[in-house]
């Protein structure tokens, strides 16, 4: 399945945000997701967006050799387009979270959502 | 320190490289990618995850997502190509040039890359379809690997039929014309192994022609010239391979 649409752009706002407090790597970006509770995509699902953000020009990638010698890790840093994208989308959700919490907020005060008659 | 990867994550990862390059996306990014996954898989197994975790529920959707973000590779296409059809006219007149005679029909000039190019696309495509599909039966896998197999030579003995059945204008060289010809083939296999950085294409025709080109010059019958030039082949070929999986072996550690 697919994810839907909606929840490729969250995912896309949240690793901006990730990648925001400094140069990280994949795996520990699907670690700080799951930590913050960000369980509805599979792990590997960053990666397909994280391609995307460089296509944009918001991340760019380096190659560091690993603090344990071996092969090397790609790690990632936010450009200057990529943290114009971030105040976009934190604007972006403030409007959307604030609207859906209204609509709840109203459902719930009801009590009930009520039918039309 | 270096854990090995569980068996499902080297074949995951098998998969998504055969996927994505017969998709014809660059090898650059292809490596770049599964390298980048190679490193998580190793992560995750280490704290106790498996490749399902990682990838989700189908692994055939997840490289059709990973592969829809990447470009086409125009470029490496061409150069594939670009490199196959004027591989294929060198091998063929190298291959006349040695039995002192060259005759091209049309039929076979435009045949020739034709078949090139439809044995490339069966090739890729038959990898490709095969990558994403984990469940597919032996007997089918087996048939279609056999299928592949009996291509080419399908391909070439339908050409040359065809060629025989049709009257089509042809080209006949003469001496200088084979000379010229022969230096340019031997100058195009030169030029292509340089620009792919490869001795492959330097390295089989010389298995392939300087044996039968030696053993035509001696008296031997033509039964046993070909078998010894066959078996220079083969064992040629051996040790190439050998000298090969060597040298990979030997840069995985």
């Amino acid at each position: 399945m697919a994810m839907s649409q909606m929840l490729k752009g969250l995912l896309e706002g949240c690793l901006l945000a990730i990648i925001a407090k400094g140069e990280t790597y994949g795996y520990e970006m699907s670690e700080k997701l799951q930590a913050y509770g960000f369980t509805m995509v599979s792990e590997g699902s960053i990666y397909p967006v994280l391609l995307r953000m460089k296509k944009e020009g918001w991340v760019e990638t380096v190659q560091k050799p690993l603090p344990s010698g071996g092969p090397k890790r790609k790690y990632y840093v936010l450009t200057e387009a990529g943290e114009q994208e971030l105040m976009a989308f934190r604007k972006r959700w403030a409007d959307v979270s604030s609207g859906v919490d209204r609509v709840l907020g109203e459902g719930n005060e009801r009590g009930t959502f009520e039918k039309e008659s | 320190m270096n854990v090995e990867l569980s068996k499902k994550s080297r074949d995951f990862l098998d998969d998504l490289a055969v996927y994505l390059m017969s998709s014809g996306k660059s090898e650059r990014e292809v490596k770049d990618v599964t390298e980048e996954l190679k490193d998580h898989l190793e992560e995750a197994e280490r704290a106790g995850k498996s490749v399902d975790d990682v990838v989700g529920q189908s692994p055939e959707a997840y490289m059709r997502q990973l592969g829809s973000e990447m470009a086409f590779d125009v470029k490496g296409v061409v150069k594939v190509v670009g490199m196959i059809i004027p591989s294929v006219f060198a091998y063929i007149i190298i291959g006349n040039f040695i039995q002192g005679e060259m005759t091209f029909s049309t039929v076979q000039l435009i045949g020739f890359p034709l078949v090139a190019v439809i044995l490339l696309l069966a090739v890729t495509q038959v990898f490709r379809k095969m990558s994403t599909g984990s469940s597919r039966g032996k007997m089918k896998t087996g048939l279609t690997y056999a299928a592949l197999g009996a291509l080419p030579m399908t391909l070439f003995l339908g050409l040359m039929t065809f060629d025989l059945l049709v009257e089509t204008p042809k080209i006949t060289f003469g001496t200088v014309g084979q000379f010229v010809l022969f230096g340019l083939a031997v100058l195009t296999l030169v030029i292509v192994s340089v620009w792919t950085k490869t001795w492959i294409n330097l390295i089989i025709p010389l298995l392939l022609f300087v044996p039968q080109y030696v053993f035509a010059q001696t008296s031997l019958p033509l039964e046993q010239q070909l078998i010894f030039s066959m078996m220079v082949l083969f064992v040629g070929m051996g040790i190439v391979m050998f000298v090969w999986w060597k040298k990979n072996q030997q840069e995985e550690v």
